[in-house]
């Protein structure tokens, strides 16, 4: 028997005029998980995000919490805390007042308040600035800020808004390990809306990538990444080049022709002989090969420019096509220079196949 | 542009002078010791040590404060009340026309709106006096409330409101603790507007008013009829003092409530 997820979306959808925000979407989050929702802005995720905290009313389908039907439990009743993208502190109250009102606001004791108040003081590492005004605070400060009011009530699914959307670079990545840290040793679940893949990649156990209102794919992010099941989400994920052509099946292996060569890839059910289809292959799967290789997945082209990325560097390489194919190397590796020929190599299970 | 500069400060100098010139002239004749307002007579404070031993002026300057305070709370609490329903309640169907007939005695004549007033009071057989004045008062300055406080609330962050929510405070703790702190600058300038108009309103006043409820610009305006006296122009320069108090604390209230 598995666990009664904190948290289930069941065929909802919700409508704002003729558009659907949200259209038929199930989703199961599980107790403890590290949930993102992940798409452009307008793909419905923040309506989502904003039925399970109740602030909107699903036109179909039910919210479960814990188990239990919530689509009709107003705000103040859900045993979910939201973290505002753009923080929503309270502007006339302290820090420590801010990370105190869900506590009040629960009738907790004076004491209980005070001590749950520095536990997360510490938790966030707010020491020193409890009597500031959330003005008087950096921008760090006031998201570590909303984080601790957003946990002071101890629910078990925390809901983020765009947690990171408004922080600089450097602090980003650092809060992104602070967010994993904070989520493990709590226990909770963490639903995080973001648009920025590397964001949910890096952060999430699991990701729902969204577009107009649907879930294009759910799955751990290794998975939505190496094993994309559409052309929308292998291209919102990270780069990717995709080859286009008519296929044919010959047993176990998929042929594509393409424009810029002949693709071999791994066939699967439901293929059908003839249809027009694309390969996707990721550029880190893709190498320099010698100039006389030939045979399949073998792609001539010049190279079109370089940028040095540290670790590794990233080749434009113009095909016959004309298309620009790109490729990750490493830096360590000899590789050609602008303006020479290059031929592309990569193996067939590096292909991932997509409907064109 | 040093050309432009000789024009510039004297069109500055006009303009003010056009405005505040009488004004000044009613002040500095306040402190005149003649009897005649027109001739200057040396500096004297005299007018206004008479002006307190005037009884009749200083029972109508008592009930145009009280009027005021009272007709101001009255305004105030209404337009909080029309401020949320147009703000608040979503794009219901009669909202134009209720934006309209909230607004509109900002523009109707004051005659009319103090004769309708009259008429009401007479048609249901109330008699006449303080509590009357109270309500005319509370009807005109509420409309100039609400545009305030609505405002305040436009510029206010629905997601405060949302985030007191989502921690749990039902409607009536959110109000209490996150909407009205926020609005608390908004109410204070309300009311100190509604205030001034009561304050300084004329003709409602007098088409409202009973025996015994003389406002003091109607006292004023009654006794300059008969003549000006420099105990008028003492009255007035403490009105003014009072009104650029007002002001001057609702100037405040709203820098603070903008930063």
């Amino acid at each position: 028997m598995l666990q009664t997820p904190i948290l289930q979306f069941e065929q909802v959808s919700k409508r704002f005029g003729a558009t659907a925000a949200v259209d038929g979407v199930s989703i199961d989050i599980a107790p403890g998980e590290f949930f993102a929702l992940l798409g452009p802005s307008g793909c419905g995720k923040t309506t989502l995000m904003r039925m399970a905290a109740g602030f909107e009313r699903p036109d179909e389908g039910r919210v479960l919490i814990d188990g239990a039907d919530a689509t009709d439990t107003p705000p103040h009743r859900r045993p979910v805390n939201m973290m505002f993208q753009s923080y929503a502190l309270f502007p006339h109250m302290s820090v420590a007042d801010n990370i105190a009102f869900g506590l009040k606001a629960a009738g907790s004791s004076r004491d209980a308040i005070a001590a749950r108040v520095s536990e997360m003081v510490r938790l966030a590492q707010l020491q020193g600035l409890e009597k500031r005004k959330p003005h008087q605070l950096s921008g760090g400060q006031k998201q570590r800020t909303a984080l601790a009011r957003a946990l002071a009530r101890g629910t078990k699914l925390l809901l983020l808004d765009e947690p990171l959307g408004a922080l600089d670079r450097k602090l980003r990545e650092e809060t992104q390990f602070e967010l994993m840290d904070i989520q493990k040793r709590l226990g909770a679940a963490f639903v995080v809306v973001t648009h920025d893949q590397d964001e949910a990649m890096s952060m999430a156990d699991r990701i729902a990538v969204m577009r107009a209102g649907k879930i294009e794919q759910i799955g751990a992010p290794a998975d939505i990444y190496e094993r994309p099941r559409s052309r929308y989400v292998a291209e919102f994920i990270g780069e990717v080049n995709l080859f286009e052509g008519k296929a044919t099946r010959r047993g176990d292996v998929l042929r594509i022709e393409a424009q810029d060569g002949e693709i071999e890839a791994p066939s699967r059910e439901g293929l059908v002989d003839g249809a027009t289809l694309a390969c996707a292959v990721r550029p880190e799967r893709i190498r320099f090969a010698a100039a006389d290789a030939s045979g399949a997945n073998r792609l001539a082209g010049v190279v079109h420019d370089v940028a040095y990325r540290g670790d590794h560097r990233v080749f434009r390489v113009r095909l016959k096509s004309g298309a620009l194919a790109r490729v990750a190397a490493p830096s360590a590796l000899p590789a050609p220079q602008p303006g020479e020929a290059a031929t592309l190599a990569f193996d067939a299970d590096a292909c991932v196949v997509l409907d064109a | 542009m040093t050309t432009a500069r000789f024009p510039r400060v004297a069109t500055l100098v006009f303009g003010f002078a056009f405005l505040y010139a009488p004004i000044a002239l009613l002040v500095i004749y306040s402190f005149n010791a003649s009897k005649l307002v027109t001739v200057w007579a040396g500096f004297s404070t005299r007018w206004y040590a008479s002006l307190f031993s005037n009884t009749a002026l200083i029972a109508s300057a008592k009930i145009s404060l009280q009027v005021a305070a009272i007709s101001a709370i009255i305004a105030t609490f209404n337009g909080t009340l029309a401020a949320f329903a147009l703000e608040r309640f979503g794009a219901f169907r009669t909202r134009s026309v209720f934006v309209g007939a909230i607004y509109a005695p900002l523009v109707i004549p004051e005659v009319i709106l103090g004769l309708s007033l009259l008429l009401i009071f007479v048609a249901l057989g109330v008699d006449r006096g303080f509590w009357t004045i109270v309500a005319g008062h509370a009807t005109f300055t509420m409309c100039f409330a609400a545009v305030v406080i609505r405002a305040r609330l436009a510029g206010m962050d629905r997601s405060l409101e949302e985030a007191a929510m989502d921690l749990g405070a039902g409607p009536v703790m959110t109000f209490a603790r996150v909407v009205l702190p926020q609005l608390a600058p908004a109410l204070v300038s309300a009311w100190m507007l509604a205030f001034i108009l009561s304050l300084d309103d004329l003709v409602i006043a007098s088409f409202t008013s009973g025996p015994g409820s003389t406002t003091l610009p109607m006292r004023i305006y009654s006794q300059v009829r008969l003549g000006v006296t420099p105990e008028i122009n003492a009255m007035s320069s403490l009105l003014l003092a009072a009104v650029g108090l007002a002001l001057l604390i609702s100037a405040i209230a709203s820098r603070k409530r903008d930063s």
